[in-house]
């Protein structure tokens, strides 16, 4: 569950050596409630708040003003990839990532097999990093966290960087874990993706809530207001 | 399943953040094997730099100020070689924790996980190069065969050893704190353990080498002349008060506690910042 109580960040524009100024306000004064069982689109446009809204809840910056409420083992897919070094290899990292997630060696052990079935990453996993691909990285990166038997999942834009085949297999994995009640936070532009996998949306605009509702007649105001 | 819960505010509160320590030992320890990993390509060759730098050091000073400055000390050889093994920690750790929020700003900036932990774990993955390092001070202990009593030794070895990593802790803290805040700081950073190697009696000892009192006074304000003193009164029995070990120890802690505090402090906006 997912708990946020005006929350607001501030940024400022320039950092002085020990004074910061100029500021203004990312996003002001969010509150919603995730449950389990609620998976959640973020939609809006560029710049409205979403990712910032999503490294709050993910804890990687501090909100400004209010707190937030996080119940149940979190994983967040800000960016995927993001904590592999290219100089270590695939099952290395896996480690490495795994053990920032809170998992222990044993715990990662037992997962290593699905991770690397699930990635198709059979034979690459004693490479380094540096001379994966894209499409590579993105494939473990998504099976370290996906089968990490989370409680809450946020992502922002996973869904725009995989191809076809690939986000199928993900959305079928995702529809599995559903099933054992987590809170899904997604943030993306795919919109055929967050239909299949969300019920609810958030529509962010210029760091506000602006709606909230189901996610068929979000999208379709949303998609309506663009015309 | 076990719960897990948190609560996030827009102040830290360094209690609660200590606490996390518990919960995340493992990503203090895959920090700690990363930078080990990073740092040597093979573990064999990782034990051999580990033993040979402290040793091509000190024979070089033992060289160069063998006749002059260690003509006072007895097994001056082995007092260079205990105070390399415990400034190299120190040197290495603070070396490299400076930059290691800039080094890792994508997963600083992507993934969560307690920050403090980062210049933590520098400290941590010095400890194998100390202790095989510490095993080859044995191997000279018993060749020159120095008349150590074996509890002392072991008591206050490892009281050093301690007081060593809290102040290690401090000064990283303090040091990737201040690299984050001031961009200039990783330019004077060497010149300032370049500095501190010489205000600390590594090389040489206070009372019998250092005759201005003024300077002699400087040099203990030095936490880390308290720590290696310690260190050093197991392996030589040189004279040493109680106060001294407790003061020093003390001292060590509060460093420790100001780098938290600081680094605290400076939690709220660091990804930000990077």
């Amino acid at each position: 569950m997912v708990q946020a109580c005006n929350i607001s960040k501030h940024y400022f524009k320039h950092y002085n050596l020990l004074h910061a100024k100029d500021g203004f306000y990312a996003l002001r004064d969010i509150s919603f409630t995730v449950h389990a069982g609620d998976h959640v689109a973020l939609i809006g446009d560029n710049g409205s708040g979403k990712s910032t809204l999503l490294k709050i809840l993910s804890r990687v910056t501090r909100p400004s003003e209010g707190n937030l409420r996080v119940s149940g083992r979190l994983v967040s897919m800000l960016e995927l990839g993001a904590g592999f070094h290219p100089d270590l290899t695939g099952e290395e990292n896996v480690y490495f990532l795994g053990g920032l997630m809170g998992l222990s060696r044993t715990e990662i052990n037992s997962k290593l097999h699905e991770i690397i079935r699930f990635s198709e990453m059979q034979d690459f996993m004693s490479m380094k990093v540096k001379s994966y691909s894209n499409g590579m990285i993105i494939r473990l990166a998504l099976g370290v966290a996906l089968t990490n038997k989370p409680k809450v999942i946020l992502a922002d834009e996973v869904f725009s960087v995989l191809d076809k085949g690939f986000k199928i297999k993900c959305i079928e994995k995702i529809e599995r874990i559903k099933n054992e009640g987590v809170a899904i936070i997604l943030a993306d532009h795919d919109f055929e993706s967050l239909r299949s996998v969300c019920n609810k949306a958030i529509w962010l605009r210029k760091g506000e809530i602006f709606k909230t509702g189901e996610i068929d007649s979000i999208l379709s105001e949303y998609e309506a207001s663009k015309r | 399943m076990k719960k897990e819960e948190f609560l996030i505010s827009s102040k830290p509160i360094l209690w609660e953040e200590l606490r996390l320590i518990s919960k995340y030992r493992n990503v203090l320890y895959v920090l700690s094997w990363r930078n080990l990993r990073l740092q040597y390509n093979s573990f064999w060759l990782g034990l051999f730099w580990g033993v040979l730098n402290p040793m091509i050091m000190t024979a070089i000073f033992f060289f160069v100020l063998g006749n002059k400055v260690g003509s006072d000390l007895e097994n001056y050889i082995l007092y260079i070689y205990s105070g390399f093994i415990f400034w190299n920690v120190l040197a290495g750790s603070t070396g490299s924790s400076a930059s290691c929020f800039q080094d890792n700003f994508s997963l600083i900036k992507k993934v969560y996980f307690p920050r403090f932990l980062m210049p933590f774990s520098h400290v941590i993955s010095k400890l194998p190069d100390l202790a095989i390092s510490f095993m080859a001070l044995l191997f000279a202990l018993l060749y020159f065969n120095l008349d150590v009593n074996i509890y002392q030794f072991a008591f206050f070895t490892l009281l050093s050893i301690i007081d060593l990593v809290l102040f290690g802790v401090g000064l990283c803290l303090i040091a990737s704190v201040l690299t984050v805040r001031f961009k200039g700081f990783s330019v004077i950073q060497p010149l300032l353990t370049q500095a501190f190697f010489f205000v600390s009696p590594i090389i040489f000892d206070i009372n019998l080498t250092i005759e201005n009192s003024l300077v002699r006074a400087l040099i203990r304000l030095n936490v880390f002349t308290g720590i290696l003193e310690i260190f050093r009164f197991g392996i030589f029995n040189h004279s040493i008060s109680t106060h001294i070990v407790v003061i020093y120890s003390v001292c060590a802690f509060l460093i420790c506690i100001c780098g938290l505090v600081l680094f605290n402090y400076e939690d709220v906006t660091l990804s930000d910042k990077i």
